[in-house]
């Protein structure tokens, strides 16, 4: 019960005062895939590729839902402790896993429309038809995606939890997971040593589960899924593992006011 | 007699410090030496020492922020750091300054965000929300963002929120710092309240009327060490044998109170500025005889005026720490 209010708590206080108020995500949030969709579509329209709209339209959103993700995790942190809530926070019998958690699995969901945005650029401005083979499949990817993000998020906080420059975090993650995961042009043209990085990722898989359920695939979808959710699970764990580690190495170190 | 609900025996803490760019070198900065003391329930207890004595470390271990190096920290029977999760649920902590507060909400929202991280049911919050608000005089604003309030206002929106779980020790650590007399005074009105009701309160503080004002007992800190602890006034016996010179005089350095420290019958000096002129309190056993010796010390400076009077706590405090506060 108590998780469930913390969860819907962190929901209500990141819209009213972390994300929404700041132009800032805004700009990350609603923007960003707007640019990516116009320069993605203007790249690929004479690629000769029949799914090359599922790489424009996914490939913006999932692009503009993740750097909105990335931007607004580090910037939370940061902002917690310049402000120095974070010692108030760690003070509370809460777990700060969860605080964390509930956060990210907000702007994991506003993420969607990073994806809405690219929707509607294609559809509308751009005049391409968009097709969903498997509509009801296509949404279940969508919440395993949602799922992905806010665990992957979660487990990148710990790094931003202990870093006294998490902003300059936020840009070395941001862009290499847009090639790792296949966002705009497919995993298997990365060169073979990174290939494992890759598999590692579970956007990666959550991805190739989105577009096949729009563009009909191979059948690999409930393949995909079950990875995507079993990766995402697992970052789940290593993440209130992590948390518990740092809170109880800072607490001895006595860095708590400075991470 | 009352139990105690804080007990601490031999705590020390440690911290690893670097210096240097390129060979960095490490070094052991001792912050608490082994400090002991017991808080019994119902007590306002003070804790005082300058700057760097190691108060906010000591609140910082019992507030289960901070691991003790050695000794033990008890807080309700419970141990600070292994029993880490079952303490927070029964103390809270304020410290001092308006941040730590969220801005874009509003001082309701900001109680109502902290109650639920303290897991206090929506039904007991519909009632007490209101009542602290009410206890620390914001009824009033409670709607309005917390960016819109004064520092003062900010400050005792603190204390509500150090309310909002019940606890039955409350930690503040310097909470009228920065505050003007008016607002200093409101405050110290809303702590008086907060023992009323019960509460333990452990109060850091380096202003000694507050302390004295406020108090049932009072440990005083220094370079990691209890340096004294007792009742306001029973600490004032520790400087009655020694009066105190007040010296206004115009001119004095740092330099020339090194010179003042260095006499043997001189337990402690200060030197502060006040408007156009300075004051120099000497506190020594030899009274009234040390007046004209020091005048002819410094044939440099120009001496306005001269009294002895008793001591104050103050004095009392600024011996205790050897004139360095």
């Amino acid at each position: 019960m108590n998780f469930l209010r913390i969860l819907t708590k962190e929901a209500w206080f990141q819209i009213t005062c972390n994300t929404l108020p700041r132009q800032m995500y805004l700009f990350s949030l609603l923007f960003v895939p707007l640019i990516y969709s116009f320069v993605s579509f203007i790249m690929f329209q004479h690629s000769g590729q029949a799914s090359f709209l599922s790489y424009v339209v996914l490939g913006s959103g999932m692009m503009g839902m993740w750097s909105s993700i990335v931007f607004s995790s580090s910037a939370d942190i940061v902002r917690e402790r310049e402000n120095r809530s974070l010692e108030l926070l760690m003070a509370t019998p809460t777990p700060f896993w969860l605080i964390m958690g509930g956060r990210l699995c907000t702007n994991s969901l506003l993420g969607l429309l990073s994806l809405g945005v690219a929707l509607l650029i294609v559809r509308v401005f751009l005049g391409q038809p968009l097709y969903f083979q498997s509509p009801g499949l296509f949404l279940l990817a969508l919440i395993a995606t949602v799922y992905t993000f806010a665990s992957l998020s979660l487990l990148i906080s710990t790094l931003f939890a202990l870093s006294r420059v998490a902003r300059v975090l936020q840009n070395l993650i941001e862009f290499p997971l847009f090639l790792l995961c296949g966002m705009l042009f497919p995993a298997e043209i990365l060169p073979s040593f990174l290939r494992p990085l890759s598999w590692s990722l579970a956007p990666t898989w959550a991805l190739e589960a989105m577009r096949e359920a729009m563009t009909g695939g191979t059948g690999g979808f409930w393949f995909h899924i079950l990875l995507t959710v079993a990766l995402a699970s697992f970052y789940l764990w290593l993440s209130a593992l992590f948390f518990a580690k740092i809170e109880r190495s800072v607490r001895i170190s006595g860095t708590l006011g400075s991470i | 007699m009352a139990e105690p609900v804080i007990e601490v025996q031999e705590l020390k803490r440690h911290f690893l410090g670097r210096t240097g760019a390129l060979s960095t070198k490490r070094r052991v900065i001792e912050a608490l030496k082994g400090v002991s003391f017991q808080v019994l329930k119902g007590e306002l207890f003070g804790y005082l020492g300058p700057n760097g004595a190691g108060k906010t470390t000591t609140v910082k271990i019992l507030t289960t922020l901070l691991a003790p190096s050695s000794g033990t920290a008890k807080v309700l029977g419970l141990d600070v750091f292994s029993q880490a999760r079952a303490i927070r649920r029964r103390i809270n902590f304020v410290f001092g300054g308006e941040r730590g507060l969220y801005f874009r909400l509003s001082g309701w929202d900001n109680l109502r965000y902290f109650a639920d991280l303290y897991f206090v049911p929506p039904a007991i919050q519909k009632r007490r929300i209101p009542h602290l608000l009410e206890l620390v005089g914001l009824s009033s604003r409670a709607q309005d963002k917390v960016e819109t309030y004064s520092r003062g206002m900010c400050q005792r929106l603190h204390i509500a929120r150090g309310l909002i779980n019940d606890p039955e020790v409350l930690f503040l650590d310097e909470p009228t710092i920065g505050l003007d007399p008016v607002a200093a005074f409101e405050l110290r009105q809303v702590i008086k309240g907060i023992v009323k009701e019960g509460k333990t309160v452990f109060l850091t503080t380096h202003y000694m009327k507050e302390a004295e004002e406020l108090c049932d007992r009072i440990a005083i800190i220094n370079g990691g060490q209890i340096v004294a602890l007792d009742t306001p006034s029973n600490l004032k016996q520790y400087a009655r044998l020694v009066p105190v010179i007040e010296f206004t005089v115009e001119g004095m350095s740092e330099r020339h109170l090194a010179k003042i420290r260095e006499i043997p019958e001189i337990q402690a000096a200060t030197l502060e500025n006040v408007g156009m002129s300075q004051v120099l309190k000497v506190q020594s056993s030899r009274g009234s005889e040390l007046i004209q010796p020091l005048m002819a010390l410094f044939p440099e400076l120009r001496f306005e005026g001269v009294k002895v009077r008793e001591p104050t706590l103050e004095d009392a405090y600024i011996q205790l720490v050897g004139g360095k506060a």
